[in-house]
């Protein structure tokens, strides 16, 4: 019986130890202020389609700055394209869009994630690296610099 | 029991296992790095020996990446699956072959979790260019929730299950089962 009261504590202790870590790291990434943000957008064949800046308004997240400028695709619950970008991932690792193709009238950049991917990076001011979260969640400031490219799932990311 | 009958036996438990390692892995893999593997993995490890276990562990990854209705991993993080599933078996008949408690390896699990994602950090620093520290504060929480998962898991589920795999083993290659108390 003393082991299992034990057994209790420790597990909510721990429980809520990795709460209290899980809510400091998971703090959205939303402009503080108004600015402007260098977005360039990269097909499948290598060619830049897109490279100019883009207004940011305070509040945004970068799916808010792109989905102001241009048609977005999203994934459904089932990773289906969907163009209404209706379906929000809410688990408690996963939150956000997850974006799958990206046009306005002068490109159309599709990606469907089983055999490719939209690649979102970043550019420190020496070389542009891989993003480590979604695009509703990206650390940006202003005047940042973000790349877009298509990459095949079978060429891995580098 | 003759030597073929008995390679036959093993055969046919490896499989099992190692199929209940993967479909339970399939089965919650909507919730990221919530899992019974370091469970199962930890308990096989215990109770039928690192060879058959680490068996296991080779035809789970190899299934995960055939067979996973999510897609295989980047190829290139393959290996480093392998090697982190393998250190289970072999960390527990080697360094902690004397940890036999439930809150040891419980603990064990613990920082597990964190290990298990330390062991993809060279293949993603250095081919895939990701930078080190963006790269290990990006892939912490999903370490924090694998190591938590790992410690509730074992801490709650290893001793019963334990149990009734000595005696499913017992029956299975038909000795005598004898219950301590």
């Amino acid at each position: 019986m003393k082991s299992i009261a034990l057994k209790i504590v420790i597990s909510i202790f721990v429980v809520m130890t990795a709460a209290i870590f899980v809510h400091y790291l998971t703090e959205s990434n939303q402009a503080s202020d108004d600015g402007k943000i260098r977005v360039i957008i990269v097909d499948e064949n290598g060619q830049t389609v897109f490279d100019d800046d883009l207004i940011i308004l305070q509040g945004d997240n970068f799916y808010d700055i792109l989905n102001r400028e241009f048609s977005l695709t999203c994934a459904s619950s089932s990773y289906q394209a969907d163009d209404t970008c209706s379906d929000d991932f809410q688990s408690f690792a996963y939150q956000g869009k997850i974006l799958l193709g990206i046009s306005n009238h002068d490109f159309n950049v599709q990606t469907n994630w089983s055999d490719n991917f939209l690649a979102i990076e970043q550019y420190d001011g020496t070389d542009y690296y891989l993003a480590t979260q979604g695009v509703s969640n990206i650390d940006f400031l202003n005047k940042d610099r973000i790349r877009i490219s298509v990459r095949s799932t079978s060429e891995g990311l580098s | 029991m003759s030597k073929k009958h008995q390679a036959i036996k093993d055969a046919a438990l490896i499989a099992i296992l190692a199929s209940i390692l993967f479909v339970q892995q399939i089965a919650l893999s909507f919730l990221p790095n919530v899992q019974f593997t370091t469970l199962l993995i930890v308990l096989y490890a215990r109770v039928i020996g690192f060879k058959k276990t680490a068996l296991i562990v080779v035809l789970h990854v190899a299934a995960i990446n055939i067979l996973s209705p999510f897609g295989p991993v980047i190829p290139m993080h393959i290996p480093s699956m392998l090697i982190a599933w393998l250190l289970i078996p072999f960390l527990l008949h080697t360094v902690f072959k004397k940890a036999n408690s439930t809150w040891a390896l419980a603990i064990f699990g613990l920082f597990f979790g964190f290990l298990y994602g330390w062991l993809f950090i060279p293949v993603s620093v250095f081919i895939l260019d990701i930078p080190f520290l963006v790269y290990f504060y990006g892939d912490l929480l999903f370490e924090i929730i694998m190591a938590v998962t790992n410690f509730l898991t074992i801490l709650w589920l290893y001793e019963p299950l334990k149990k009734m795999l000595i005696e499913q083993k017992s029956r299975y290659y038909m000795t005598i089962y004898q219950p301590k108390n």
